[in-house]
């Protein structure tokens, strides 16, 4: 045997190997319990492969969210803050204004007194937030408007987004789901991605992740029966520094609304535990409790403290929960009653605990897949696949004889080194990527019908076996390279442009051209070679025609 | 074995005027086909709740659909199926509802469709009747998002191999295989259109695949044809085109049977978007074929008769 040969069978083999062993775990996987079924000493001998092939969620089961955060909220509020901080300074510096509004998603205009205030202003903001708001030539002399820097409004976005994903991240955590995945996608948009969903538990998790979670306790001025009854009272409009909110009860249904003073207050930023207690509330069913961190503690203390006897409004997302009266000074403990079923308290104690959202988000997109119809579709996928796979080896071999053996032997190590690929690149395998594998069959059949064809001729025109051979081989090399490579060209563009589970049919397919190009070309040729190299006379090959 | 014997000499350009008129005439239908039936779009692209049930026992799809409809969701499609190839599963029965986006009030509240879906449901057939296999929610901008960028993808790989088959052989060529997989894939659309499958994101990577696939076949052919032009030196273009079809001819249709047995093996035994996704290919599969034969060499020629004439003409007016 020649050493070149040696080499090529010796490389191939090793490939094998390493590919069986990458392969051994998948096979081996527990799907349904998500575990390694591997012997100990597999599992011991530390260089060993210990990972399955990952199924993704339309073959798992799962679910696939994808959310997008309202940016423009995050922008809207800080140019709210903004405005709060104008009014304050000015009066520190003695400037005076006729008022601040916010005229638009990120405009805001100051009207100052007279020219004099105007000047003094202006200094001012462009002393101060010169890289914050940039004047607008639009407004009147005594009334510029200002726009928020670009810039800076991308900055609120940005943090907006990264703060809902770990705010998503300690929720989920919280709620307890094998290995979730958590990404970004553009700038505004959160992929969630979270394996083995039960059915029972979807509506859970979905609330879990939509709620905002926002909790704030505020001082009652008033309250009546109804909105109309409260504004009545209050002369038809709302004194400023002041909210008009509702009271629910446990269906969601208005009992009662609120006046309530807007400061002091304390929100659920100083949580540091939550916990649900099922039984022994004063209205019977499970209630939550928390507990403060350490400036939480000295806030909630002096405002209990100063207002006993006063009622104070626990405000969960907009609507008032309950408002009893403060009896005594509280310092680091409270509690939410809600008369709550035991599932909405452990709910309700995970949110808060994970924290608030600071901006809304929507839901833009859901993939739920159950259990159930992942093993129907693995079930249906693999005898399609086994199938398809077999019939075409039987064409081969009937239409090729030893030849279509040969292109058997390569089209199995490429399915081989498909899923070995898959194990190592940590490749997630989809329903469309079983299509993509079914196809580089297709593929792989092309390139060894190009060879035999050619080999064929070849042989017509008088050349001997081996020569006819070689020939056959080098003539085609570059008619499947390019035939190949126009594919993973589609396949590139699929995968950028893809989402998802078509991702997933894009990586086999370039996994699967990548082998076939290599398995086509490379090792049926060396087991040619390695066929003439070990017959001693020029033993007959058959490729199923006479000469 | 051998079906196609060496030495066969069919005049495939010869009738090429035909073919373009046919081919032509196919893909003003296919046009036609988006207007009429129009496109079966899923919710990938068309935003909506799309819920799969499987009853453990039979039921009967009017009431199911009854109690549906009764919600008020706006359009309600219900299409029922024999419940999976799992033994257990034989006695059931497996529905899809489909209902349009909510109006947007009821979406602020948070309220789901396939919440209020289930809930109906669960009220009239009791807990436990049914499992919910899927559920499926695309909102309307990511709907939208999703056909831009589909129509991206298509349009990016056609660039892609334009410029690649346009660097490995002449720019006439590669035009020619450009024309012939938009040739491919409006066709494969067309027919799809007609059948009223549903498009999903699946379908646009099956038309990608079709594209793939043709690009293959014509290529091979194209090689030939390069590889006999530099080996003969001489002969007409005409003639040499024809040579090449013709020696390709056995690889391009053992090619397309082969893989034609496979994709009847998904069509049948692949459920999900495989099925739909296999009966598209099917289709590309004969028409890539068809077009690999006699539309992309065919083109070449076209466009080289198109270089004579005004050559010709040019040198007309030069003796004038």
């Amino acid at each position: 045997m020649q050493r070149n040969l040696k080499i090529k069978v010796g490389l191939i083999l090793g490939l094998l190997v390493i590919a069986l062993l990458l392969i051994a775990p998948s096979l081996m996987w527990d799907y349904t319990n998500n575990q390694s079924r591997m012997p100990d000493f597999w599992r011991q001998a530390r260089i060993l492969p210990t990972r399955a092939v990952v199924m993704g969620l339309d073959l798992q089961g799962g679910m696939h969210l994808v959310v997008s955060v309202d940016t423009e909220e995050a922008v809207r509020n800080e140019l709210y803050q903004i405005k709060d901080g104008l009014r304050s300074v000015f009066k520190e510096e003695k400037i005076k204004i006729d008022k601040i509004e916010v005229l638009s998603r990120d405009k805001i205009q100051v009207s100052f007194l007279d020219s004099e205030n105007l000047k003094k202003g202006t200094d001012y903001i462009k002393n101060n937030y010169n890289r914050v708001l940039l004047e607008t030539n639009e407004g009147s002399t005594l009334a510029p408007i200002y726009v928020l820097d670009d810039a800076q409004a991308e900055y609120y976005r940005g943090n907006a987004t990264r703060q809902v994903m770990e705010t998503l991240h300690s929720r989920i955590d919280e709620f307890g789901v094998a290995e979730p995945s958590i990404q970004r996608q553009g700038k505004d948009r959160i992929v969630l991605q979270l394996p083995g969903i039960k059915e029972e538990d979807r509506n859970r998790v979905l609330n879990i992740i939509q709620r905002t979670a926002k909790l704030e306790f505020m001082l009652v001025e008033t309250f009546a029966a109804s909105k109309e009854a409260l504004l009545e009272r209050l002369g038809g409009s709302l004194p400023s520094g002041r909210r008009l909110l509702p009271e629910v009860d446990k269906d969601g249904k208005i009992v009662a609304w609120y006046l309530l003073k807007e400061e002091p207050k304390i929100t659920g930023d100083y949580l540091v535990d939550a916990r649900p207690i099922f039984g022994g509330g004063d209205l019977g069913g499970a209630l939550v409790s928390f507990q403060w961190n350490i400036d939480g503690a000295r806030r909630f203390s002096r405002i209990t403290g100063e207002h006993i006897g006063e009622n104070l409004a626990i405000v969960l997302e907009d609507k008032v929960r309950s408002a009893p009266v403060i009896k005594d000074r509280i310092f680091d403990r409270g509690q939410i009653e809600g008369n709550f079923t035991p599932q909405e308290a452990t709910d309700l104690a995970i949110v808060l605990r994970a924290g608030a959202l600071p901006v809304g988000i929507k839901i833009e997109e859901e993939r739920t897949v159950g259990p159930t119809l992942g093993k129907d579709l693995i079930e249906r996928g693999m005898l399609a696949g086994v199938l398809a796979g077999a019939s075409v080896i039987v064409f081969m071999v009937v239409y090729y004889s030893f030849g279509g053996v040969v292109a058997s032997i390569a089209l199995i190590l490429n399915l081989l080194f498909i899923f070995a690929v898959l194990a190592i690149l940590r490749a997630t395998l989809t329903l469309p990527g079983i299509a993509g594998i079914a196809l580089t069959v297709g593929m792989m059949v092309d390139a060894n019908i190009i060879i035999f064809e050619r080999i064929r001729e070849e042989l017509r025109i008088g050349k001997n076996e081996r020569s006819a051979i070689e020939a056959g081989f080098a003539r085609s090399l570059w008619t499947i390279l390019d035939a190949n490579i126009t594919t993973l060209i589609a396949a590139a563009i699929l995968f950028q442009i893809g989402t998802g589970p078509i991702r997933g049919f894009a990586v086999t397919l370039t996994i699967g051209v990548v082998g076939t190009v290599f398995c086509g070309l490379v090792v049926s040729k060396t087991i040619y070679e390695l066929w003439f190299a070990l017959s001693k006379k020029t033993r007959k090959l058959n490729i199923g025609i006479k000469i | 074995m051998e079906w196609i014997k060496p030495g066969v000499k069919i005049d495939f350009v010869g009738k090429r005027i035909y073919f373009f008129l046919i081919s032509l005439a196919l893909i003003a239908l296919s046009i036609l086909s988006f207007l009429w039936p129009g496109p079966n779009w899923g919710i990938d692209f068309k935003g909506g709740t799309e819920l799969r049930l499987r009853f453990k026992e039979r039921v009967e799809i009017g009431k199911v659909r009854a109690l549906v409809e009764s919600l008020n969701l706006g359009e309600v499609q219900i299409q029922q199926f024999q419940a999976g190839l799992l033994e257990e599963a034989e006695q059931g029965i497996d529905f899809l509802i489909r209902v349009e986006e909510l109006k947007q009030t009821k979406e602020k509240e948070g309220i789901k469709a396939d919440k209020l879906i289930s809930d109906k449901l669960i009220e009239s057939f009791g807990e436990g009747a049914f499992t919910v296999l899927e559920v499926n929610y695309v909102g309307p901008k990511v709907g939208k998002e999703l056909r831009e960028r589909g129509a991206k993808a298509l349009l990016y790989s056609l660039v892609g191999i334009l410029f690649y088959v346009g660097f490995r052989f002449e720019f006439r060529y590669a035009l020619g295989a450009v024309l012939a997989l938009f040739h491919d894939a409006i066709i494969s659309a067309g027919i799809y259109n007609l059948l009223q499958r549903e498009w999903s994101l699946a379908i646009i990577a099956g038309l990608l695949t079709i594209i793939g696939y043709s690009v293959n076949d014509t290529i091979v052919v194209f090689d030939r044809i390069r590889e006999t032009i530099r080996r003969t030196r001489r002969g007409n273009l005409r003639e040499l085109i024809n040579q090449g079809i013709n020696e390709t001819l056995s690889r391009t249709i053992l090619t397309g049977l082969t893989t034609l047995m496979a994709l009847v093996f998904l069509a049948v035994f692949g459920g999900g978007v495989i099925r739909n996704f296999s009966i598209l290919m099917i289709f590309g599969l004969v028409i890539g074929t068809y077009s690999s034969i006699y539309i992309a060499s065919s083109l070449v020629l076209l466009m080289e008769d198109i270089r004579q004439r005004r050559k010709s003409e040019e040198q007309k007016k030069e003796k004038k």
